[in-house]
């Protein structure tokens, strides 16, 4: 399989920016269960704002199916663990990727934090021995291993974090690995809520969001679904345009992982868009640009 | 689908910390010398008398007061690192300028040393310290701001954190970006520092020993965990020690902890990171294997290495000297490789005498002069993640 070879090089360097050609979308939080729910949500009113409930058992039916993973072990997992698989499965699957040869890369800033704690609390008491399954369960690429072994995916994986630049760094790392010919690649952003004491009053909603990504211009990396025709993207450093202010509710606002939303929200919408990957930054950083739907008049774009 | 060839990428300039010693040259002269750095564990980790490990052997100095937020043993230690290297930086920055060169870390601790200082005292007081944040304490991201700031780079940086293969993806990641065109140098490396957390969860998986640890012997009883940094300074062209030519990565898809038990994964690391560079397994002198020192491991990856390259593959296990590092690991070791083509020789792997007959490769048991064209460099990690860094002389 091939996917068009890389798309820049050295040679012509990021100028024009770093074209992607997105091909599908994963998307979980509280009450949207995927992309379809979200992008409903101006219509059917707003849900996130209700309580959200970080214990996978305290979200019961609401909880990420993540059927991705083995029964067995889903019930093992946390929240984080579980939102990644999920949102994972909903982009490979609207991309029409091969889920054993695409190449993924996991973004989240507090990564395992929940399980993290628990060690945390395990370590007051000098004589008690450590869980190894918590131990080994509160690495950052905890989830990349899961998948992997549950996909049997033998392709490398990464799990990364730039603060509030994971979502622009992790979308440079998969235009990496494109344009090395390691793609196609899916990034899967995922943060769990900061639990006390260690969040210090912070709050906000759990969620997570995939990007399937390929070579622009690549044609043979798999089917155009029916919910998302492929959107020509480019990661530049300064935009022509200005940016879109996404408009989220309150409750994910605090989220460090809250621009994966607005990048989903407006590849949902048909018209060319921008967004800056990183407002908090002086200089204004990453935006990226996505053009019109490729099949906007298309019957994809009807439906 | 065939990945792309990528140009090598020439190590400009490195820099070391750990356990062997506070600066290179003294990291370098214990290499030479077959001098481990393992020792008991110092009191404020908590485990003193308990475990052997591989510690900062100096004080490390406070960073400067504009990070004062930021100050933690893992910042200190990264700090360090970074200062030996302020002269290349410099230079690299009058070369290609700060927003052309990018920084691209490796961790598996991240600040957790602070947070379990932070949640004792919470227990004990019922509020988080004044210096304590969950953003500048905590983040495994933490250590960014303090290295990009101290060294006025600009470009693209981030944190890699796939456990102990962690700061061996950062030169994939590198060498893609400056193929990408998206950067012309990239500083790469891994920092951890010493804490409860790992030394007491590698207790909990029954793999720690308490002697200082001997990979590929016959004597080996488990692992020692170390801290330090190591970083490299990575150029689209430029003069140096040795060159990165590519990089393998590959995942088990077998089991979270347990490697594949006939390397599998470690083979397909190892293969691929010479097909990214053209090589033959002919082509390689040395391997600087994993080597943790559990038995699971350093059969896998011997049963790997001999699949490979056949039996009579020279292999050094260098974690007799410095512990394993975890996050900090695969850059030190990449950087121990470097050093050993660049100085013509293969150190000793400390502790591995009597090597263990059940593992068919030659595992250097004493310091050898060699000229290496090029060697691997072995990391492998929680979840299966591999990772083989393929670097070659100068040009």
């Amino acid at each position: 399989m091939s996917d068009g070879g890389g798309i820049s090089s050295a040679e012509r360097g990021p100028e024009r920016g770093l074209g992607l050609s997105l091909r599908g979308l994963g998307l979980w939080t509280p009450g949207y269960p995927d992309a379809l729910s979200w992008s409903q949500r101006h219509v059917r009113g707003d849900r996130s704002n209700e309580a959200a409930p970080s214990a996978p058992s305290a979200l019961g039916a609401d909880a990420p199916r993540a059927e991705l993973l083995p029964p067995m072990l889903r019930r093992r997992t946390s929240l984080l663990t579980r939102m990644a698989a999920e949102v994972a499965a909903q982009a490979i699957a609207s991309a029409g990727f091969d889920r054993a040869e695409v190449t993924t890369i996991y973004g989240s800033v507090y990564g395992e934090i929940r399980t993290t704690l628990d060690l945390l609390a395990a370590l007051q008491d000098p004589a008690a021995p450590l869980s190894p399954t918590k131990f080994h369960n509160s690495v950052h690429n905890t989830a990349a291993g899961y998948v992997s072994i549950a996909t049997q995916n033998r392709r490398g994986n990464a799990a990364l974090t730039a603060g509030r630049s994971t979502l622009a760094m992790g979308l440079i790392e998969c235009a990496g690995l494109i344009a090395a010919g390691q793609g196609p690649t899916v990034l899967v952003i995922a943060e769990e809520t900061l639990p006390e004491p260690l969040a210090a009053g912070r709050s906000y909603a759990p969620l997570a969001a995939a990007f399937a990504l390929a070579a622009a211009g690549a044609t043979d990396v798999g089917a155009v679904p029916g919910d998302m025709s492929s959107r020509t993207c480019r990661l530049v450093q300064a935009s022509r345009g200005d940016p879109a202010v996404p408009r989220l509710p309150a409750a994910l606002l605090g989220n460090p992982c809250a621009l994966a939303l607005a990048l989903c929200e407006l590849a949902l919408q048909p018209g060319a868009a921008c967004l800056s990957l990183e407002p908090h930054l002086p200089a204004g950083g990453w935006c990226i640009e996505l053009d019109a739907r490729d099949g906007a008049k298309g019957p994809e774009a009807a439906a | 689908m065939l990945a792309a060839r990528m140009r090598p990428v020439p190590i400009t300039a490195l820099s070391l910390c750990n356990g062997m010693g506070m600066t290179t040259a003294e990291v370098l002269a214990g290499l030479r010398a077959g001098r481990s750095g393992l020792g008991p564990c110092p009191p404020e980790i908590g485990l003193a008398g308990a475990a052997t490990v591989g510690a900062m052997p100096g004080p490390l100095p406070p960073l400067p007061a504009e990070f004062a937020a930021y100050d933690t043993r893992q910042a200190r230690i990264a700090a360090l690192a970074l200062a030996e290297l302020a002269g290349p930086i410099e230079r690299a920055k009058g070369r290609w300028g700060a927003r052309r060169i990018a920084v691209i870390l490796g961790t598996s601790t991240g600040g957790i040393g602070a947070s379990e200082l932070a949640y004792a005292h919470h227990q004990a007081h019922g509020v988080l310290p004044d210096w304590y944040s969950v953003e500048t304490s905590h983040a495994l991201d933490a250590v960014l701001p303090v290295v990009c700031g101290l060294a006025g780079l600009a470009g693209p940086a981030y944190m890699l954190s796939t456990a102990c293969s962690s700061s061996a993806k950062v030169f994939a990641a590198a060498q893609r970006l400056i193929h990408l065109g998206v950067c012309d140098a990239a500083l790469v490396g891994g920092v951890d520092s010493l804490c409860q957390l790992t030394l007491r969860g590698f207790a909990g998986l029954e793999v720690l020993s308490a002697a200082p640890c001997r990979p590929f012997s016959a004597l080996r009883a488990g692992i020692n965990i170390g801290e330090g940094a190591a970083l490299c300074l990575l150029e689209r062209e430029g003069e140096g020690p040795a060159r990165l030519l590519a990089v393998g990565e590959s995942s088990d898809a077998f089991h979270m902890t347990s490697p594949h038990p006939e390397g599998l994964g470690a083979r397909l690391a190892m293969e691929r990171a010479l097909a990214g560079a053209g090589l033959s397994p002919g082509d390689v002198d040395h391997v600087n294997a994993h080597g943790t020192g559990t038995r699971q491991n350093d059969s896998a990856e011997g049963a790997a290495i001999a699949a490979l390259f056949g039996p009579g593959m020279r292999v050094v296990a260098t974690k007799g000297y410095t512990g394993h590092q975890l996050g900090a690991a695969g850059a030190t070791e990449v950087a121990f490789t470097a050093l050993a083509i660049a100085h013509g020789f293969v150190p000793e792997s400390v502790g591995a005498a009597p090597p263990d007959p059940e593992i068919a490769v030659r595992v250097t048991t004493q310091f050898e002069a060699l000229i290496t064209r090029a060697a691997i460099s072995n990391s492998f990690a929680f979840g299966g993640s591999n990772v083989s860094v393929l670097v070659g002389a100068p040009a």
